[in-house]
């Protein structure tokens, strides 16, 4: 009887091995429920979370590690897409204006006619120091709408390789020329500082117009408030772009990745702000003024341009004095023959 | 006139002129922002490294 128990147990115990044996194969064949990537970090998510793309180089600028940041962004959507329109609607828009002013204004011509006399208005100097900025700007705003335009607007139409050619050239030639612009702009400034200064005869003209609209005649001295008013654009703003361009041609002198595309913004915006402000100064100095241009092609103004547009201008009672007012008879801008 | 073609060749000197001062001041940016130890570009191969060392590759 004992030796019947015993092998009853010991056929129990055996068969009880036999199915833990069976069993554990079994059960480290079924799928674990967990999963070894589900820890791992995504880039995507580690991007939502931290806002930046970096890592580590083995150069020594270390402001290269970080690949993407917030602030990169926005300074893309920046310079890809606000500035296209701030640039295109300051520009275009004033085109616009001009070329809707000219069909409906026209010139503005001499009432009195031209009396014949000239009197110099600006010397050789002043006249070399203007065309000296003017030619650099002209070249400046041209390369650098290209800049930001070029890539959408030029390259479609002459080809990558022709594009290459002229963005390279217009890119050595926007830096180098900045210095003759900067220097004309500083020089104008000195040069113009004691004529430009408002005062209360600017308000009244201001307040007429200028006399653009209709026949009226504002007093103004040298320089009426229209013209003042492109002088401090281009001293302010030519200092703007210029201080913000060094600052853009000379990376990361002190200044840093923050302070760069602050640089480039300030630039971006005052330059198409200064392109159609001279655009308007362009048009009014040529086909806008009769006897405008001369001033500052030939050096003189006829007389009577002078007593309409700035009668307070000392200048005039000068020549008043050496000719006598009763001397100077205005012939009507056209005149039939007799 | 003389005005307008004195300008233009104050620009011109005024340029060429900022060309050379700029090139003795300013590096290419393959030298300023590598080290010798990490090169960009294939110019850069000989910036401030002896011949002998050339060719032995990464």
């Amino acid at each position: 009887m004992a030796i019947l128990s015993a092998r009853i147990q010991l056929l129990v115990a055996a068969i009880l091995f036999l199915v833990c044996a069976a069993v554990t194969p079994l059960a480290a064949q079924q799928p674990t429920s967990v999963n070894p990537t589900a820890e791992a970090v995504k880039e995507q998510q580690l991007l939502q979370q931290l806002k930046r793309i970096q890592g580590l180089g083995s150069i020594p600028d270390v402001k290269s590690y970080v690949i993407e940041q917030p602030q990169g962004r926005e300074w893309r959507q920046f310079h890809e897409v606000w500035l296209h329109w701030i640039g295109a609607i300051a520009v275009l828009g004033m085109l616009a204006v001009l070329i809707v002013f000219y069909l409906t204004r026209g010139m503005v011509r001499i009432e009195a006619g031209r009396s014949g006399i000239n009197i110099m208005r600006f010397n050789a100097f002043e006249r070399f120091v203007h065309w000296m900025t003017a030619t650099c700007f002209v070249i400046l705003a041209l390369s650098g709408l290209n800049i930001t335009f070029g890539k959408d607007m030029l390259l479609p139409l002459i080809g990558p390789s022709a594009f290459s050619s002229w963005s390279l050239a217009a890119k050595y030639a926007h830096d180098y020329l900045s210095f003759p612009f900067a220097l004309g702009v500083i020089l104008i400034f000195f040069m113009w500082l004691a004529g430009n200064i408002p005062n209360r005869v600017d308000v009244e003209w201001l307040k007429r117009g200028g006399g653009i609209v209709g026949k009226d005649h504002p007093a103004a001295y040298r320089f009426n408030a229209g013209q003042k008013a492109i002088y401090w654009i281009v001293v302010i703003g030519g200092a703007a772009v210029a201080v913000s361009g060094y600052v853009l041609m000379f990376p990361f002198y002190g200044t840093t990745i923050a302070d760069m595309q602050l640089a480039q913004i300030v630039h971006g915006v005052v330059a198409v702000l200064f392109v159609a402000a001279m655009l308007g100064h362009i048009y009014i100095g040529t086909i806008g003024m009769e006897g405008a241009f001369e001033a500052m092609g030939q050096g003189t103004v006829d007389f009577n341009w002078a007593k309409e547009h700035h009668s307070l201008w000392p200048k005039l009672k000068e020549q008043n004095l050496r000719t006598g007012p009763g001397e100077l008879r205005g012939k009507p801008s056209a005149t039939p023959a007799e | 006139m003389r005005a307008f073609l004195a300008a233009c060749l104050a620009i011109v000197v005024i340029g060429v002129g900022s060309y050379f001062v700029l090139s003795t001041l300013q590096q290419p940016t393959g030298v300023a922002y590598t080290s010798d130890g990490a090169r960009i570009g294939p110019m850069e191969l000989t910036r401030g490294i002896p011949a002998a060392q050339g060719g032995q590759g990464d």
